[in-house]
């Protein structure tokens, strides 16, 4: 089936898709980078975490 | 002594479990009714399905860690609800019928002072004519089903190194269903796993999905600071995905899956068919099929239940058109509204609405994904329901433990490969799950806790995510210390 695109149609190599550039890839799986990303993404969610365990929003009362 | 009874031992129901029986100690009793023997952590299953992980790693015997807490644990599938009891049965009770081989088709009745409904869903591969393990396709949902779906996958890789070509078809198996994120998981680590076996060359991979666009993951997708934009996680997973070369087909119902194809319907009202030799297709969820009966006998279903068999809680469940949905709709202690007493939560909680904009094709056919409730907000809200039950049987009087969707968020990392060094995976959060337009009019959620990325960092925390959960369900030391 061709590229057309639209709704319900297979979208088979799509130009239109944006796509990494090779610094980016080659970042995905560099090591001293990725390890400050494991840091960094798992702060981001302890602090999530935290967030919902409050059960209201920043700045909202609880009832 | 009172006793609360839990039904279902999935991630909602053995978090509520373990903790009120941490909470209640030997002064209340606990007891969990589930048909199935082992415990199994599905957000792996994914893993099994390629060959990744082995059965074993993703479940346990769950009566063992039951003994260890003290808990009574009952093999059997939950039939019908009596929440005033009987003309002979003071209490109010629940009945069940063994699934254990030795006292198979057994009857009993437990009578409960408060009761959690956490059974999760029934697969409904009956939505779709031949769809699942007994038609023609494949699914992750539990660990047989995946262990079918590894050995049809590693069938295909024999034929490519033998030269054939082979399509795979990996996606949704009807308009409405949901855990798209599943899917997505299980079509990256396919991908990952063929350029494994070196044979990607000689596979077509094909999504197809009921979303309106990809990224919708059932929440309407999430929007995320990235690059200097404010980008919706479509141009994320169409990125991914153009980069590993994977076709896409969505805003699809699948009509029928037939042996080699599936014939399916588009929102625009257009008939098509997409050819495969091995199809992983998830099915819609639907309630187990639970009945309730009032103290006379008289059937009550309807009234504690939603049509599609979820139990009703304190939600708002009046029908408004999407413009007027609200954040405040969604419950926040999953108590049934007409019996104090029971509670229904994860996926057997009846969810007030979508979160994804509902459409319908022009024959009608609804078309979206529903909402996930699984996960991190599953274990969750086990964990305030049990909490509040705690506190009432304990005659503590605290302010009741409020779980809403739409005050929490949630942590998904979801596989695109897994390897040690050269694995990846998108990390996310998302604050909160349910869209709050009041609060956040543009988007519906706080941008500076919503994020994503792909890396190997990713890959990481998804298994060292994997590890700590089982060794959380298993009850081993410092599990309270692990969160939800």
């Amino acid at each position: 089936m061709a590229e057309i695109g639209t709704e319900g149609v297979k979208v088979v190599s799509p130009k239109f898709a944006p796509r990494p550039t090779g610094w980016v890839v080659f970042l995905r799986t560099f090591l001293p980078w990725q390890l400050f990303r494991f840091v960094w993404i798992n702060l981001k969610m302890i602090h999530m975490i935290r967030l919902s365990h409050g059960g209201v929003l920043p700045g909202e009362r609880k009832h | 002594m009172g006793r609360v009874v839990v039904l279902g031992a999935g991630v909602s129901g053995h978090t509520a479990a373990a903790f009120l029986k941490k909470w209640l100690g030997h002064s209340h009793d606990v007891v969990v009714v589930s048909p199935k023997e082992k415990y199994n952590w599905i957000p792996s299953n994914i893993w099994v399905g390629v060959g990744c992980m082995k059965p074993a790693q993703v479940e346990f015997p769950i009566k063992p860690v039951y003994d260890k807490f003290g808990i009574e644990f009952h093999q059997a599938r939950a039939v019908a609800i009596h929440p005033e009891g009987s003309a002979d049965h003071d209490k109010p009770f629940v009945e069940i019928e063994y699934t254990e081989p030795s006292r198979d088709g057994e009857r009993a009745r437990l009578a409960y002072d408060h009761l959690i409904n956490a059974t999760g869903p029934k697969l409904n591969f009956g939505a779709t004519k031949g769809l699942g393990p007994e038609g023609h396709s494949h699914s992750v949902c539990t660990t047989e089903h995946a262990v079918a779906c590894r050995d049809a996958v590693h069938e295909a890789i024999g034929r490519m190194k033998k030269g054939e070509r082979q399509r795979f078809l990996v996606g949704t198996g009807h308009g409405l269903c949901t855990c798209q994120g599943a899917a997505f998981e299980y079509v990256t680590n396919l991908e990952f796993v063929l350029r494994k076996h070196g044979v990607r060359d000689k596979a077509e991979i094909t999504w197809l999905s009921n979303e309106y666009c990809l990224g919708d993951f059932g929440m309407g997708g999430i929007y995320i600071k990235r690059g200097g934009y404010i980008t919706h996680s479509r141009i994320f997973t169409e990125s991914l995905f153009a980069e590993r070369g994977l076709n896409w087909i969505f805003r699809a119902h699948v009509n029928e899956v037939c042996e080699d194809r599936v014939l399916f319907e588009t929102l625009d009202g257009t008939d098509h068919e997409e050819e495969f030799d091995v199809a992983m297709l998830l099915p819609p969820f639907a309630g187990v099929g639970l009945k309730a009966h009032d103290r006379k006998g008289g059937d009550i279903t309807e009234r504690l239940f939603a049509p599609n068999g979820f139990m009703k809680v304190d939600a708002d469940y009046s029908a408004k058109p999407y413009e007027e949905w609200k954040a405040s709709d969604w419950p926040r202690y999953y108590v049934n509204p007409e019996y104090s007493n029971l509670y229904a939560v994860g996926i057997a909680f009846a969810p007030p609405h979508p979160i994804s904009q509902p459409r319908k094709s022009p024959r009608g056919t609804p078309i979206f994904a529903t909402p996930p409730r699984t996960g991190m907000p599953s274990a969750m809200m086990g964990k305030a329901v049990a909490s509040n039950i705690a506190n009432a049987m304990l005659g503590r009087k605290k302010s009741p433990h409020a779980a809403s969707m739409a005050r929490m968020g949630a942590g998904c990392v979801a596989s695109a490969g897994a390897g040690l060094f050269n694995g990846t995976a998108a990390a996310m959060t998302v604050y909160p799950v349910v869209p709050d337009f009041d609060a956040y009019p543009e988007y519906g959620r706080d941008l500076s806790h919503t994020f994503g990325e792909i890396g190997l960092a990713g890959h990481w925390v998804k298994v060292i995510l994997h590890y700590m959960f089982m060794h959380k369900a298993q009850g081993k030391p410092g599990w309270t210390l692990i969160p939800e």
